[in-house]
């Protein structure tokens, strides 16, 4: 990744995932959003704070036509164990 | 929090990329943890090279639209191609060679049915150059070029399959040209004065792209098991 997870602690780096985890599930609940529609969204997801700063911005840039492939790509992620998988954290499996 | 609009092109293409590269990581993890390895990675080469016969038809239908439209998107595009075209051509015929080296006949290669999704890969590309803009290439070519292999990753490789040199030369030539070509992309990228419906496509075919060559890699190495 461009952008490092900083200080964060083995705990912050499950709860950074997990958070995402929590992006996806907004990517997945609508059809496309805005932009100005959007940052409200992922601001006011669980740990967001958490996700490194580079990765929230490239998620609040997202077009909504790039959210339709940024969630099956999360998913994907998530389904290989990888960048945001579960380990110990309670993310669920899409 | 910068806007899109606000941050320069090839930026932006970069942090969706960088996002979504570790789909193929994963790829190329599971490729080095295989236990048939050595089985596996000659069908790696038959996957990219499914992929890079593609990469100057692909270039030159682009360009042969971008000479059809008005537009100074276009135009500074069909230039870029212009000049990169003949940098590219033959690049397949070196994947060949490789192949030849580890006992994949050429007419094997050329004779096999690449999977849907290299089709995808590819074909997506196809339909957005001719019923969108040709300027969406350039998140393919971003992806294809701007992440070559490094020495170190291909040295695991060579280390993992005991396959000698030559089978590699096509990936140690890569590493080597492709810095220079992303950084002619990335130029030109900055210098596109992209529609936001343009800047909107470009990253629709980086991710796109990344997603599909996932796609292709997993079908490859689930065929084989492990993994």
């Amino acid at each position: 990744m461009a952008a490092g997870y900083g200080s964060g602690s083995r705990g912050d780096w499950d709860e950074a995932r997990i958070a995402l985890g929590r992006v996806a599930d907004i990517l997945r609940e609508s059809d496309g959003l805005a932009r100005e529609d959007l940052v409200p969204r992922l601001q006011g997801v669980e740990g967001y704070e958490l996700i490194p700063e580079g990765v929230r911005s490239t998620l609040e840039n997202l077009t909504p036509e790039e959210q339709a492939v940024a969630k099956t790509l999360i998913g994907t992620l998530a389904a290989n164990h990888f960048y945001i998988e579960n380990g110990e954290g309670g993310l669920r499996f899409y | 929090m910068a806007p899109t609009h606000a941050l320069p092109q090839s930026r932006r293409v970069r942090d969706l990329l960088e996002f979504a590269l570790p789909v193929l990581r994963a790829g190329d993890q599971r490729l080095l943890e295989h236990p048939r390895i050595r089985e596996v990675f000659p069908e790696y080469l038959v996957l990219a090279h499914g992929v890079v016969r593609a990469s100057v038809p692909l270039m030159e239908t682009a360009l042969a639209v971008a000479r059809t439209r008005p537009d100074e998107v276009a135009r500074l595009l069909a230039g870029y191609l212009e000049q990169h075209i003949p940098e590219e051509v033959g690049h397949d015929e070196w994947l060949l060679g490789d192949l030849e080296f580890l006992g994949v006949p050429r007419e094997r290669v050329l004779s096999q049915v690449p999977s849907a999704a290299v089709a995808a890969l590819v074909g997506s590309q196809y339909y957005w150059i001719h019923h969108v803009d040709p300027v969406g290439l350039l998140g393919y070519v971003a992806l294809l070029e701007g992440y070559p292999p490094v020495h170190a990753d291909v040295d695991r490789v060579r280390t993992a399959t005991g396959f000698g040199e030559a089978a590699f030369r096509t990936l140690l030539l890569h590493a080597e040209l492709d810095q220079g070509h992303r950084d002619e992309l990335d130029e030109l990228l900055d210098a596109l004065p992209l529609t936001d419906a343009q800047r909107s496509l470009v990253g629709l075919s980086a991710l796109t792209s990344v997603q599909l060559y996932g796609r292709a890699q997993d079908e490859l190495l689930d065929r084989y098991g492990g993994g």
